[in-house]
């Protein structure tokens, strides 16, 4: 398909949970010199979701979507992190990012999302909010 | 000399019977533009002209540097390079002509009809792309891909991209302020994204929500729109993108493989011009819930 490069050599597809822990997709990247040139997303029935380029100089499946290593967002790892990080998709398939779970001190969870911009967060078990668009 | 027999002089466009044909040739009067020169002779005076190969008209003279459909000699303006060129040109020129030529064009082929005992059905496949010529199809993208600049900016950066085809530019802030996005609201709402939007396009445009009677007709919906070399904006659950193209693979009309062209400004950056790669997304299994369609007002 246009924008997807050709010839790759599929890696190792990498689960992405929903922030409640559950299986919801993999990634399956395709690596060609320089690192993952495509990505896919692929759904646990096996149907192809979606097909695509991957940004320049990504090396792994979570960087290619949050434009975060799993080495660079382990170090980004927020004070009280009990879990994580872990590839998660916040919202609907393709908006990614990765979760660490932390324990405030009076015991409250809450979930951090990190992508390359930064992180957000709010208190772990909560959904995104319905109406507004984010 | 008969009365019908008027003079012609070069310089002007005039009729002129009288004049004695010569020869024509292909010159080049200012590259890349081609000519016609016709050799004629009037009142025993050897003279040529220049028709243009594309509009036929003469080929005046000019010293004007800034007239361009005048005759221009390239040769004429080199001074110690002229008999180089010219002996390099002859060079080639010479090679060329030693160049074989096939004896004989290849036999025709003539196909043998077959009857098949069923037709073969029919596969069909057609695509699209937003693109920012609606003229010419190797053209650039219609607009660029951005990235959201906050975690909550997913409708300020799809509409930051979608109003850059038509010519608006706004800066995600810009538009995050005539939207009522925050944080605090968790985002934007439809009702801030479509006040938002006509206050920003001076109600220049009308964006309607494309709800679908059913997901073909959306699908179709969506072809109509990029057919048209507009982009549209597509909502998924809390989240909002922008699409950019489609490709469809059929058999005998009906749809095998649907596909939608999607810049999603997810993932988040500081720097709006990191953005995510833009991917195809398989209609079939795609969380679209609607299409936020731009038309001229």
């Amino acid at each position: 398909m246009p924008g997807v490069p050709r010839g790759l050599t599929p890696g190792s597809p990498e689960l992405v949970r929903t922030p409640d822990g559950e299986p919801s997709y993999w990634l399956v990247t395709g690596h060609g010199l320089g690192g993952v040139q495509a990505i896919a997303r692929v759904l646990l029935d096996g149907h192809v979701a979606t097909v695509g380029g991957s940004p320049a100089g990504a090396q792994d499946a979570g960087a290619a979507v949050t434009g975060l290593s799993r080495s660079r967002a382990a170090l980004a790892r927020p004070p009280g992190t009990v879990d994580g990080p872990i590839l998660v998709h916040d919202g609907p398939v393709a908006r990614e990012a990765w979760l660490h779970i932390t324990v405030d001190q009076n015991g409250s969870r809450r979930w951090v999302f990190t992508t390359a911009g930064g992180s957000y967060e709010r208190p772990a078990g909560t959904p995104l909010r319905d109406g507004p668009l984010t | 000399m008969p009365p019908s027999c008027r003079r012609w002089r070069p310089s002007r466009p005039e009729r002129a019977a009288c004049a004695a044909a010569g020869g024509s040739r292909l010159v080049c009067y200012a590259y890349p533009k081609i000519a016609i020169e016709v050799s004629y002779v009037v009142d025993d005076t050897p003279a040529t002209e220049l028709f243009d190969a594309s509009s036929g008209s003469i080929v005046g003279s000019s010293g004007d540097a800034e007239n361009q459909f005048t005759r221009y000699s390239l040769l004429a303006h080199l001074a110690d390079q002229r008999e180089d060129r010219l002996h390099s040109f002859q060079r080639i020129a010479d090679r060329l002509k030693q160049i074989p030529r096939s004896a004989e064009p290849p036999p025709a082929m003539t196909p043998t009809p077959r009857q098949l005992p069923i037709p073969l059905p029919i596969f069909t496949a057609s695509s699209g792309m937003v693109l920012l010529s609606p003229y010419c199809p190797g053209s650039p993208p219609g607009n660029s891909h951005y990235a959201q600049i906050t975690d909550y900016f997913c409708v300020d950066a799809s509409a930051q991209m979608l109003m850059e085809h038509y010519g608006w530019n706004y800066t995600q802030n810009q538009i995050a302020v005539a939207m009522g996005t925050t944080a605090a609201a968790g985002g934007t709402t439809q009702t801030g994204l479509t006040t938002g939007f006509a206050n920003l396009t001076h109600n220049q445009f009308n964006l309607t929500f494309d709800w679908g009677v059913s997901r073909a007709q959306q699908f179709a919906d969506a072809v109509s729109e990029v057919s048209g070399n507009r982009p549209l904006f597509t909502q998924v659950p809390h989240h909002y993108r922008v699409c950019m193209g489609y490709s469809e693979i059929s058999l005998d009309w009906i749809p095998l493989e649907q596909w939608l062209y999607i810049y999603d400004p997810w993932p988040w950056n500081t720097d709006l011009c990191q953005p995510g790669a833009p991917y195809w997304e398989s209609w079939s299994s795609s969380p679209v819930m609607w299409f936020g369609i731009v038309h001229h007002a």
